[in-house]
């Protein structure tokens, strides 16, 4: 075993059967099985509360090029309130590899474009998926338009809540426009929202019983290649 | 307001058409349904396209297209929003129309249009008003 290049080991664990949890096991089989068998293991978690984020922050080694770094995806579900934004940050920031973002039934968290601004959060997050959550228009925008990355954009069921209006926080619009925009309804605005906002895609999948939808092919009618329309 | 006959012989209030601007860019369209007909909203904007020059696909997708002897009155109304937008729409080439079961995605009926080139080019439909 020793004398194996550690790509070889690296190959033989990635064919290995696939369970998530398994990976935790072929962790133990030996010290050089131990980094690939955790990047597997820990590529794609969820939180269902804020215990469920401070267990994380408690149990888990937060070394820069450790355990947090190996997180592609990352899913919160059933998270309402955010009553420790500390917590949050704490450790939000350490997902540096993060690619894709899935909010689930979950307040989006006022203090995440600050973290995207500042360089602290996001920067490789390529896909952004918005089910079944809410947020301030403030918040909800800022949070999309912030992010350098984006290229896939899924809102479904979304609402906007009460809170700060969009207008009084400036936000840069993204250079480039979105791969892909698939909207599945929300209310509250969300499509106004995203007009006034001006988030343009070269694909668009609308869900076309939502009303102020067309505004979102007019804003994108100069790139739109793909577009996919229903309605019920 | 204009007021549009559906298949079934009702009546429905479909809003005019909105200011849509050209769709320089737009290559591919598809349209699913989830019940038997068409939505006022997606009527609407079918009616709006009125310049796509690139585009060379439209595709349908539903759940009923089963049997294409026996269309459902859903297709009908489509068809006929095509011809609709057709007459106003320029499309500087023929355009390939499929339609796809749901959810598969499996291609069960596919056509090129040669006339759907120009703006009130001709567009050949039978006597219900569906493409020939």
């Amino acid at each position: 075993m020793d004398s194996l290049p550690q790509e070889l080991i690296d190959k033989i664990i990635d064919n290995l059967p696939q369970p998530g949890f398994l990976f935790f096991s072929y962790s133990l089989v030996a010290k050089r099985w131990r980094r690939r068998s955790q990047q597997r293991a820990f590529d794609a978690i969820s939180f269902s509360s804020e215990d469920d984020l401070n267990r994380w922050w408690t149990n888990i080694p937060q070394d820069s090029d450790g355990i947090p770094s190996y997180v592609h995806f990352l899913k919160t579900q059933h998270i309402t309130t955010w009553n420790d934004p500390a917590l949050f940050a704490r450790v939000f920031k350490n997902f540096t590899s993060l690619a894709i973002l899935f909010l689930y039934e979950t307040r989006v968290y006022g203090g995440l474009p600050g973290l995207i601004l500042r360089g602290e959060f996001g920067k490789r997050i390529t896909a952004l998926y918005l089910w079944s959550s809410f947020g301030s228009p403030a918040t909800t925008m800022s949070t999309i338009l912030s992010l350098p990355n984006l290229k896939k954009l899924w809102i479904k069921d979304y609402k906007i809540t009460l809170g700060e209006p969009l207008s009084t926080h400036p936000v840069t619009p993204p250079r480039e426009p979105l791969d892909s925009l698939i909207f599945q309804g929300g209310t509250g605005g969300v499509a106004e929202s995203l007009t006034e906002s001006r988030v343009i895609s070269r694909y668009l999948s609308l869900n076309m019983d939502v009303p102020g939808t067309e505004q979102l092919i007019m804003i994108s009618s100069k790139t739109v290649v793909g577009l996919s329309l229903y309605g019920v | 307001m204009i007021v549009t006959g559906l298949p079934d012989a009702s009546v429905e209030r479909i809003a005019p058409p909105i200011d849509l601007p050209s769709l320089p860019a737009l290559d591919s369209l598809s349209i699913g349904l989830r019940v038997d007909r068409p939505s006022r909203f997606l009527i609407k904007i079918l009616r709006s396209i009125f310049s796509a020059p690139l585009l060379t696909t439209i595709s349908f997708t539903h759940h009923e297209w089963l049997n294409l002897d026996k269309p459902s009155g859903s297709w009908e109304d489509v068809d006929r929003c095509l011809v609709g937008m057709a007459e106003r729409t320029r499309v500087e080439g023929g355009l390939s129309v499929t339609l796809k079961q749901w959810p598969e995605g499996k291609v069960v009926w596919g056509g090129f249009l040669r006339e759907f080139r120009e703006a009130g080019g001709e567009i050949k439909t039978d006597s219900r008003g569906w493409f020939r």
